[in-house]
């Protein structure tokens, strides 16, 4: 596959259980905060016994919580890039539960006589409908809900637009706001740590579920030039495979994973030894972090690997894009984030797991998602050189 | 890109599970993964040849879209909460509740390994999967996609969207399935994005008043067809349903909804 150009990374926006903005979720990666709490009384019952990470912080009055969450992250992102021809840019969201918290609620209070409007925000591209009208964006919308996989899948979708031409600006936005479906279903897995998600340690025990949103502004590297725009990051490169190993579980030596990490690499026109830091999907689960580690260890090596699955918990949908910002964030800061809670347990092997955030030349950072459904992503982001 | 294969399957023709779905699948499947593999598997028949599953390439790109999802799973399951708590929820029926079942199923049992997603885009999504399909075969990410488009609804899931769509067609389901390569590697009919002068528009209908006029607006001057007055029956991208594969006149594509549109359109074969 030959390299593709790279695209500019005008602004960033995101909002999750640290704080309201950016600036909070910078904060929060540097000092390695743990988000996860418990919500008694919260409406999450099983919150009561698992810590979570909510955001407990002012939404805009958006119907809908997962509207109202990408909602401020795509204006925190637009401000950001200093977007104004916003009748020509783009929009494209990954979600995974969308309207749910509402029609759930429905649901568990009326059951099969749910009530229509409610149910009618459960569809996702409600969520996309919502920030283009409130944004003002009238580019072309897309909405992919490919379970915690969603935000890097809009993210790809959003690139090959700006590669081929269908616009020259897009924000792309990543949401999901917790549930008790979520929550409840996760549970019945017995997928959740009862302790808080320990990732990419010996001792894990499962994931922590959290929320929010992220959101970038990215355009090609003429749009951002011709308006002045300042660069933060570069996006380099996708992967994007169907795993096709089993509905909830990744193919345990991460081979379709490393495909995309590949994918991602050669769409880049970057080799192994330029990726500085990974942030790892890293949920928690037994087997998601093997699997990664595995994909990872053979690729790279010990690459400086992290999960912020205990800063943000996981936010499903909305993940990739929140941890894009973390990665836009650290190749700005030249600082390598570090795993919280990994301080305070045993690495997995053959990766080097970042247990306390510290200084480096990073050139290009590699993010990875793995889903629900069996879809394995791979995001590649560069310094803002790249992209002017 | 080109259409080089095409199938549907309505509510009340034969939704069988094809046999390659094992035994054990079957049972857990939500109705439209079970719909989806019935689809393809009419497609493959149809389109694609004997031994078509042995032959698909692994690194095929896969788009669903869907509006509702696993509207039988995900109530199953919200049901079982209800009944024995949030501790006792039926792990089964969560599995298979995200949107992205259908792709996920077909992944599987297909041995599909290239670039997947599955699109929520409500009433554009036939012409939004067939345009990210054409963006990542332009691309030469994969040597062919397979674009699965459509619902499943039946029972609570049809009262509800009936009740809610307020649609002037009566509210059914059905799921079509598209065999897409890039430019140039074989027979079929030519898709394009944006618009073009043919004389012949197809679009998906639409619910609302405002997107009605603008679908009828830009239509204006061509003989309009509307995809749920060809079916009798309406469902979220029932486009992707009666997209014509064989003729050979030009054809403008369209869906609208809350006014956003997305235009394609079909060359000759």
């Amino acid at each position: 596959m030959p390299a593709s150009p790279p695209l500019a990374i005008t602004g960033i926006g995101c909002l999750a259980a640290p704080g309201g903005d950016v600036a909070a979720i910078r904060a929060a990666l540097a000092q390695g905060g743990d988000g996860l709490r418990l919500h008694p009384g919260c409406g999450i019952p099983v919150a009561e016994t698992a810590p979570t990470a909510r955001f407990t912080g002012h939404l805009p009055p958006v119907p809908g919580r997962t509207a109202a969450l990408a909602v401020a992250a795509a204006r925190e992102a637009l401000r950001d890039a200093g977007a104004s021809d916003l009748a020509e840019i783009g929009v494209v969201v990954g979600t995974c539960t969308a309207g749910m918290p509402e029609s759930e609620a429905d649901f568990f209070h009326l059951g099969r006589e749910v009530d229509p409007p409610a149910y009618r925000r459960q569809q996702a591209h409600r969520v996309t409908q919502a920030v283009a009208r409130i944004t003002r964006c009238a580019g072309p919308q897309s909405t992919h809900s490919v379970a915690c996989a969603s935000a890097a899948a809009a993210v790809v979708e959003a690139m090959e637009w700006l590669r081929q031409g269908i616009v020259e600006q897009v924000v792309v936005v990543g949401a999901d706001a917790l549930c008790r479906v979520t929550t409840a279903g996760f549970t019945s897995l017995q997928l959740v740590d009862p302790q808080g998600c320990r990732p990419l340690l010996a001792e894990r025990g499962g994931m922590s579920l959290g929320e929010g949103a992220g959101a970038m502004v990215l355009e090609t590297v003429a749009h951002a030039r011709r308006r002045g725009a300042r660069v933060r990051a570069s996006l380099l490169g996708w992967g994007l495979r169907a795993d096709g190993y089993h509905l909830t579980a990744p193919d345990p030596a991460g081979t379709q994973l490393d495909g995309a990490i590949g994918d991602a690499l050669a769409d880049g026109g970057i080799g192994n030894g330029q990726v500085g830091f990974v942030c790892a999907h890293g949920t928690g689960t037994r087997d998601n972090d093997a699997c990664e580690t595995a994909a990872l260890s053979r690729r790279f090596g010990a690459v400086p690997t992290a999960s912020w699955k205990r800063n943000f918990g996981h936010t499903m949908g909305a993940c990739a894009l929140i941890e894009a910002v973390g990665c836009v964030l650290a190749l700005e800061s030249q600082r390598l984030w570090a795993s919280a809670g990994a301080s305070e347990g045993t690495p997995l092997p053959g990766i080097e797991v970042v247990r306390s955030t510290r200084a480096g030349r990073l050139d290009t950072v590699l993010s990875t998602t793995l889903a629900f459904g069996g879809t394995d992503a791979a995001l590649l982001f560069g310094r803002a050189e790249r992209a002017r | 890109m080109l259409i080089a294969g095409h199938a549907a399957i309505v509510a009340g023709e034969d939704e069988a599970t094809p046999d390659w779905v094992p035994a054990g699948a079957k049972r857990r499947m939500d109705p439209i993964q079970r719909l989806a593999c019935a689809v393809v598997d009419r497609l493959g028949d149809r389109h694609l040849g004997p031994g078509w599953r042995a032959a698909l390439p692994a690194a095929t790109a896969l788009i669903s879209a869907n509006s509702f999802g696993s509207v039988e799973t995900t109530l199953r399951f919200a049901e079982s909460v209800a009944a024995y708590g949030d501790r006792g929820g039926s792990p089964t029926p969560f599995t298979t509740s995200v949107h992205n079942s259908a792709a996920a199923a077909l992944g599987e049992l297909l041995n599909i390994h290239g670039p997947c997603t599955t699109l929520s885009q409500g009433g554009t999504g036939t012409l939004a999967a067939l345009r990210l399909a054409d963006l990542w075969l332009a691309a030469g990410r994969a040597p062919a996609a397979l674009v699965v488009v459509g619902d499943h609804l039946h029972g609570w899931g049809r009262r509800v969207v009936t009740n809610l769509s307020a649609s002037p067609w009566p509210v059914s389901h059905g799921l079509a399935a598209m065999w897409c390569l890039p430019d140039g590697s074989g027979h079929g009919r030519q898709f394009r994005l944006g618009r073009h002068p043919a004389n012949r528009t197809l679009d998906g209908g639409a619910l609302e008043a405002d997107d009605e006029v603008e679908l009828a607006h830009r239509a204006a001057g061509t003989e309009r067809q509307r995809a749920p007055d060809l079916l009798g029956a309406w469902w979220p991208c029932c486009l992707a349903a009666v997209i014509p594969f064989s003729e050979p006149q030009p054809l403008q594509l369209r869906e609208c909804e809350a006014g956003t549109v997305v235009e394609g359109w079909l060359a000759t074969g």
